[in-house]
């Protein structure tokens, strides 16, 4: 299934400004994507919405990950599907410039719950975005699904327009 | 009354009616509705809008243009095609059963 | 020489972009024409063409491509249009659809961009609500001739950029309640209205300086709203009093989360990629009488070249 990221310019700097906010023990921050979903022609818009950051009180501390997140910011992301309807992405940054990519310990970490977020909100898709200092990557889940599928493509909405992945 | 309300009152006539938003504001989603116009029933979507769009007070929405009805016109809500007859004057002050029943008797 | 390489002032990888865009371009008379026009000539590389009419005598003084043949062949607009494009770009993405633009939501959202050049203050409100709901930049273009007193007319016109996030055309007044009502009472007819090609041009120009400027910036500096105002006595083309106004201003007129489908759902496509198709008994498939199976095509070809008179044969 193709799939277009589309998220406003706007939206894109007020989530890589939250992920550069130092935390007091974790080495890096996270958040959540709320998006709503639209069929064009055989493939999927994503249509970000908003964003959430993980509040500072629910990363848990630990040192086998950059960040993890607490039960409670699992929680608020599930009521998101749940009671919102919205299709949600966790994101975070690894920086730097170019078309990012997941590390081994994101794709652990992101099969152990965005598949859970199916549970409550099967009609959508859901997924993980990590983004750089000017692109991002995502991948999508959706349910009966074996394995997540990359997001095809990316559009920064804004002044100027910018897109990239596959065309 | 609030929307929620309003939309229970409607709930007890037509039990799948939903909410959808358009520009901040309700519109009414009353699937496979049974529409009487001249004579026959038809089996079709509408979309109530018991706010002000495309120049009259309230309007209502049919997913198929009928025999009956006047200088119909298309139009793009919510992301979907629709059609709507002209249709005055049915005010956005009085219960959202009671817009509907006003409004279906433009296809009557 | 490459074709566009007097315009690579717009970047490196301009071509590229420009041929990796999509834009919908919804109605394709007086201004729509010149839209086209111009966007072929610049290599743009995907198009969704839109108008449900067919060239008449009376569009011949403004739309551009549209010769006297094409009003005795009773030649739809998008067909004209796509002729154009075709002239420049022979494998070009084209998707022409001669209907209304309700009739094609689903193409219009794979856009970048869409363009309108509608005569309906209407058809503009809706126009703009479709596309902040996907996320796609607007820009509008639109022109009038009124009669002033003492028998003067005044040419005006307009180009907005609405962009998603950015001031829409409800919030510098240009789509107004009382508009849309007036326009409501002569049943939204506007046909018939003054229409001049060079005004159309004029407009047209800046719309696809607005659009390249979106995808392939040429100064550091962009902005995601404009509204210009043209005065076709003064010929002057000056910004908007009221985008001091607005500018900066987040839309109120459009949460962000009504942002796509009202009632999606993921699991409709696995539903309709089960429906396997259906065949008859000649072994074509059925509702798609053009599409005939590989054994079939080789049967009616050799039933073809049996049939065939003893001197056409090879």
């Amino acid at each position: 299934m193709r799939t277009q990221f589309r998220i406003t310019s706007a939206l894109l700097s007020q989530i890589r400004k939250d992920l550069r906010r130092p935390h007091l023990f974790a080495s890096e921050r996270v958040g959540f994507i709320s998006a709503g979903l639209a069929w064009s022609g055989s493939s999927v818009l994503i249509l970000a919405r908003n964003y959430h950051p993980v509040a500072d009180e629910d990363y848990l501390d630990s040192t086998a990950v950059g960040a993890m997140m607490g039960p409670e910011a699992i929680r608020k992301a599930m009521e998101l599907g749940l009671l919102k309807r919205d299709a949600v992405f966790h994101v975070h940054s690894h920086g730097g410039r170019g078309v990012p990519a997941f590390s081994s310990i994101d794709r652990r970490e992101h099969a152990k719950f965005v598949p859970d977020f199916l549970k409550v909100a099967p009609q959508n898709i859901h997924g993980a975005l990590v983004l750089s200092d000017c692109a991002g990557a995502g991948v999508i889940w959706t349910a009966g699904a074996r394995a997540p599928e990359r997001i095809s493509n990316f559009v920064e909405v804004g002044a100027p327009l910018r897109k990239w992945g596959m065309q | 009354m609030t929307c929620e309300e309003e939309l229970a009152g409607l709930c007890l006539l037509w039990p799948r009616a939903a909410l959808r938003y358009e520009g901040g504001k309700p519109l009414i989603f009353l699937p496979e509705f049974q529409v009487k116009s001249g004579g026959q029933v038809s089996t079709m979507d509408l979309l109530l809008c018991p706010h002000q769009h495309s120049g009259y007070v309230t309007r209502l929405f049919f997913r198929q243009q009928l025999g009956r009805g006047a200088n119909w016109s298309v139009h793009a809500v919510c992301g979907e095609q629709w059609w709507a007859p002209s249709w005055k004057d049915v005010q956005p002050n009085q219960s959202w059963p009671s817009m509907l029943a006003n409004h279906l008797k433009a296809v009557e | 020489m490459r074709r566009l390489e007097r315009q690579s002032f717009l970047g490196p990888n301009s071509d590229q972009v420009l041929a990796n865009t999509k834009v919908g371009l919804v109605g394709l008379g007086g201004g729509g024409s010149h839209l086209v026009q111009q966007f072929a000539h610049l290599g743009i590389g995907g198009f969704v063409l839109v108008d449900p009419d067919v060239i008449d005598l009376g569009n011949t003084n403004r739309l551009v491509g549209g010769t006297l043949a094409d009003v005795a062949a009773h030649r739809a607009k998008v067909q004209i249009a796509e002729r154009l494009i075709r002239g420049l770009q022979t494998d070009g993405d084209v998707k022409s659809i001669q209907a209304r633009w309700e009739s094609a939501l689903d193409e219009l959202k794979g856009c970048d961009v869409i363009v309108g050049a509608v005569d309906s203050y209407g058809a503009r409100d809706e126009l703009e609500r479709f596309a902040r709901r996907y996320l796609i930049p607007y820009v509008d273009i639109g022109m009038d001739v009124l009669k002033c007193r003492e028998g003067d007319f005044l040419i005006s016109g307009q180009v907005i950029l609405s962009s998603p996030g950015e001031p829409c055309l409800r919030c510098c007044n240009f789509i107004t309640e009382e508009r849309l009502e007036r326009e409501a009472e002569k049943y939204g007819a506007a046909g018939g209205r003054p229409q001049v090609v060079w005004s159309n041009g004029i407009l047209a120009s800046i719309a696809v300086g607005i659009v390249v400027e979106l995808l392939t910036p040429w100064r550091r500096r962009t902005e995601g709203f404009i509204y210009l105002e043209y005065d076709g006595n003064r010929k002057t083309v000056t910004v908007s009093n009221c985008v001091a106004e607005v500018v900066g201003r987040t839309c109120l007129h459009y949460p962000d989360d009504e942002r796509g489908d009202p009632a999606f759902d993921v699991r409709h496509l696995r539903e309709k990629s089960n429906v396997s198709p259906k065949l008859d008994l000649s072994g074509q498939v059925v509702g798609s009488p053009r599409r005939k199976l590989w054994w079939r095509r080789l049967v009616d070809r050799i039933l073809a070249c049996r049939n065939r008179p003893q001197h056409d044969r090879l």
